[in-house]
């Protein structure tokens, strides 16, 4: 069977990389004594897959974890044993089952939303405001971006789906709804960064966090927990 | 600390792998720091990926914070850039758990594991405000104390310790903390502490000793300043290591650490008596853990940890006296959770490859043996017993089982050495690149030289290493020898081998080279992406110290030691004695197998001599 777990990272474990929290959760898998599913092959590892990784620094109150059971086990047991053994700073928030075939978290997932604090010393919350609404009226938002592949210019404006920006005296608070995963993966320092550059303002992005992963189907907005397919449901409700 | 809390929450975005600095990991322990009288702190002089996987450490955290009266927390030797974030910020060096700086603990207590993170040592006092020097700290300060193997010759640190513990330190740490908080109860001064804890049984501390040289320069008496301090401090250990205490519920890091597995330790000591190995000598007698005892705590530990691996870590594992059965019962027990069994280290025989085999390590890596030396007559001299007929049979073996890849160990430099010894090693290497397995095939040999380093306390302490250059020219001399298909050489560099040499056999005069070395910029000498050779030589050459004098001359034997006053229970006469063989080209058999070698430890120490698997 699959369950699909809803997790926060607080901001206590905010320093602890993607890899090493999703290393975390498999060994509090184990203790737990969950019937886990593992690959087959050499070295066999444990079916726990991840909707999108998180850059180190990042906090979330939405990271969708898919976990392949080999054995049936009520949501509301997983749930149970498995809060009991995770590490201080990750809270399991709501699970429910899903249908064994449904497709990976990853190919799924294609949206995200973020709370950004920045600063910009010396800026007037009317000032910030402004530009923020010049910023998002281009057509083009040219960014230079450098993966393991390529390197390229990237218009990045058609990957901001939604924003809100609340002002303040030397800084402010960004909604942003970004696009994500496979489809085209923009993160909120890189939509600051552009901000920054356009103004020419010296500006620090003090929090990010990650409010909610999407599965954006036909101009909808689905989260992976009210996704159709899911079965059983425990926990909070989303 | 709420300065301090925010201050680094600033600076940690900014350092590489932050978490090393953060703490909070499962199965931390965190107490109040207000309700605890005694309180120290463990520092391991390396980085934390280093330090989490050190068992030792793990142990006596476990010893200390299971105690109601004391806490025990950690720090790490910071890496550069947090180091600069550090300084740049004005912000103290601070324990992982309570983020407390170290100045406000009790004790700081050190382990010493590897010359070369001396340097570490200093940083560490230095970013946690606390005087580097003994003698310059006043009431109210900290004690500094070190225990592990290098504390079996802690004279280039003497200046810098208040006491060492000599051996294995879950029973002595207890007394001493015993010690401590009724010291700090009744309000004693600095100085009746350390008379109180010197005559602790394994306690040594270098200031209540004298140190005098003769005009040559070598040590002419090592003697207590006082009465009431004994003239030679023997080691501890443990006599019962079904009974010692034992960690069942370890840290478990989020970083991916060097050994990130649980540590299942089967024994200490090590009979098989090789003449240049220090743990081998100094660890003695062997005792083993029951199976039971080991089962039970195998059980513990993957249950409070979660790990996917169990490493069955001893000196020389496979030496158990009922391994293959406790392999069995662990693949058993636990092959169908997805947790696999792994062995540090293999012997050069058929047996090991069959354990390995069992514990599916097929395929995973390469397979590692240890010959380390490349003749018959050299293996003899350091009574390394594996013939070449044994290590052919046992990669064999491993090639037929599945593994194609093959790392042999070796060391250039060893006593007696010629160059014949050293083209041996390519002639063993080619014949292991040539074997030809029924089935499976041999696709590389890869042959890593390290330089010897002489260690107090062995067979071959008074042997000077030799010089860097010869040692280059041999290292090269291989090199050339080991071009071809299949074969692969990686060597180290003799400049860090040397300064293992000086520290490893240094009396107190070296202390001063250290400090300046330091304060000239050296630190994470072991990490050879920092490691300054340049500037080690201008500490030297700064405080007239002669390197050279320490590493590289051969020690008369009826010279004194720098560190003949401390006993680890093995006497002086059998180092000299096999010495003699090794001259000889004679072996001593492993005496927990054949006859006892009177080396003199079980006597020394109270226990009784015993064969393996005899019942205690």
């Amino acid at each position: 069977m699959k369950i699909r777990a809803k997790l926060a990272k607080d901001a206590t474990i905010r320093f602890i990389s993607h890899l090493d929290m999703a290393g975390a959760l498999e060994k509090a898998v184990r203790r737990a004594g969950l019937p886990i599913a593992y690959s087959e092959g050499f070295t066999p590892r444990p079916k726990i897959n991840f909707a999108s990784a998180l850059a180190l620094g990042v906090t979330s109150e939405a990271e969708y974890v898919d976990f392949e059971l080999k054995e049936r086990i009520s949501v509301a047991e997983f749930v149970r044993r498995l809060k009991e053994q995770l590490p201080r700073g990750m809270r399991l928030l709501a699970a429910r089952e899903v249908a064994a075939g449904a497709p990976a978290l990853m190919s799924e997932v294609n949206a995200a939303s973020y709370l950004v604090e920045a600063r910009l010393p010396g800026r007037s919350s009317r000032e910030i405001a402004a530009a923020w609404e010049d910023f998002l009226a281009r057509e083009t938002i040219y960014i230079f971006k450098e993966t393991k592949h390529k390197r390229r210019d990237l218009n990045i404006r058609p990957l901001i789906l939604k924003a809100r920006l609340t002002p303040r005296a030397e800084g402010g608070t960004w909604e942003l709804l970004l696009r994500a995963g496979s489809t085209g993966n923009l993160r909120p320092e890189e939509v600051l960064a552009a901000f920054f550059a356009e103004t020419g303002w010296e500006g620090t992005v003090e929090r990010i966090h990650r409010t909610g992963l999407y599965i954006e189907r036909w101009g909808k907005l689905l989260t992976p927990l009210v996704e159709p397919r899911a079965l059983e449901e425990a926990g909070e409700n989303e | 600390m709420a300065d301090l809390q925010e201050t680094l929450e600033r600076i940690l975005p900014r350092v590489e792998k932050p978490a090393r600095y953060w703490g909070g990991e499962w199965n931390e322990v965190k107490k109040d720091w207000n309700e605890i009288p005694v309180r120290m702190v463990l520092a391991f002089p390396d980085i934390y990926e280093v330090g989490m996987s050190h068992l030792g450490s793990k142990i006596l955290y476990h010893v200390v914070n299971a105690r109601p009266d004391a806490l025990l927390e950690r720090v790490y030797a910071p890496w550069v850039d947090m180091e600069r974030e550090l300084r740049a910020a004005g912000l103290p060096l601070f324990s992982l758990e309570t983020k407390t700086p170290l100045a406000r603990f009790d004790l700081v207590g050190f382990t010493l594991q590897y010359e070369l993170t001396y340097t570490n040592i200093l940083n560490i006092l230095d970013l946690g405000g606390i005087p580097l020097k003994a003698a310059d700290r006043q009431e109210g300060d900290p004690f500094v104390l070190a225990g592990g193997p290098c504390a079996f010759n802690p004279e280039p640190l003497a200046p810098f310790l208040d006491f060492v513990v000599l051996g294995e330190g879950e029973e002595v740490l207890g007394e001493i903390l015993d010690l401590f908080r009724d010291w700090k109860e009744q309000g004693g001064t600095r100085r009746e502490f350390l008379e109180a804890v010197a005559a602790v049984p394994g306690v040594y501390v270098p200031a209540f000793y004298d140190v005098k040289y003769h005009p040559d320069g070598s040590v002419a008496v090592v003697e207590p300043n006082r009465p009431g301090v004994a003239e030679r401090v023997k080691k501890r250990v443990v006599h019962d290591l079904n009974r010692a205490s034992f960690p069942e519920s370890p840290v478990v890091p989020f970083l991916d650490v060097v050994h990130d597995r649980a540590m299942l330790e089967l024994f200490r000591g090590c009979a098989r008596g090789c003449r240049f190995c220090q743990a081998g000598m100094i660890y003695r007698p062997v005792r083993e853990k029951d199976q039971e005892t080991l089962l039970r705590q195998a059980e513990k530990l993957l249950k409070s940890t979660g790990y996917g691996e169990i490493s069955l870590a001893s000196l020389s594992s496979l030496d158990y006296s009922h391994i293959a059965e406790l392999i069995d019962a662990l693949v058993d027990q636990y092959g169908s959770q997805g947790i696999r069994v792994s062995l540090p280290s293999l012997r050069a025989d058929s047996f090991a490859v069959e354990q390995a085999r069992k514990i599916h390590e097929v395929r995973r890596s390469s397979i590692t043996f240890a010959p380390e030396a490349g003749t018959q007559r050299l293996r003899d001299v350091i009574n390394k017993n594996v013939t070449e007929p044994e290590l052919l049979a046992a990669v064999q073996a491993a090639a037929e089982a599945g593994w194609n890849a093959f790392k042999l160990y070796f060391m250039i430099g060893l006593p007696t050495e010629t160059d014949e010894d050293v083209l041996g090693i390519a002639e063993l290497a080619r014949k292991v690149a040539n074997l030809k397995p029924k089935e499976g095939r041999i696709t590389r040999v890869t042959v890593s030289t390290s330089n010897f380093v002489p260690k107090p306390h062995t067979p071959f302490q008074w042997e000077g290493q030799v010089k860097r250059e010869e040692l280059r020219r041999r290292q090269l001399l291989l090199h050339d020898r080991l071009k071809g298909r299949r074969l692969e050489h990686r060597w180290h560099e003799p400049e860090q081998s040397f300064l293992e040499a000086v520290f490893s056999k240094g009396d107190r005069r070296v202390a001063d080279a250290l400090e300046r070395a330091w304060r000239l910029g050296c630190r994470l000498d072991g990490w050879s992406e920092e490691f300054r050779f340049d500037v080690w030589e201008q500490a030297f050459r700064e405080t007239g110290i002669d390197p050279a004098f320490y590493a590289n001359r051969e020690i008369p034997e009826d010279e004194v030691l720098p560190w003949d006053h401390l006993d680890p229970g093995v006497s002086k006469e059998f180092l000299r004695a096999e010495r003699a063989r090794a001259r000889r080209g004679e072996r001593t058999p492993d005496c927990s197998r054949e006859r006892c070698s009177a080396c003199g430890v079980c006597p020394a120490l109270d226990i009784p001599i015993r064969r393996r698997g005899e019942a205690r």
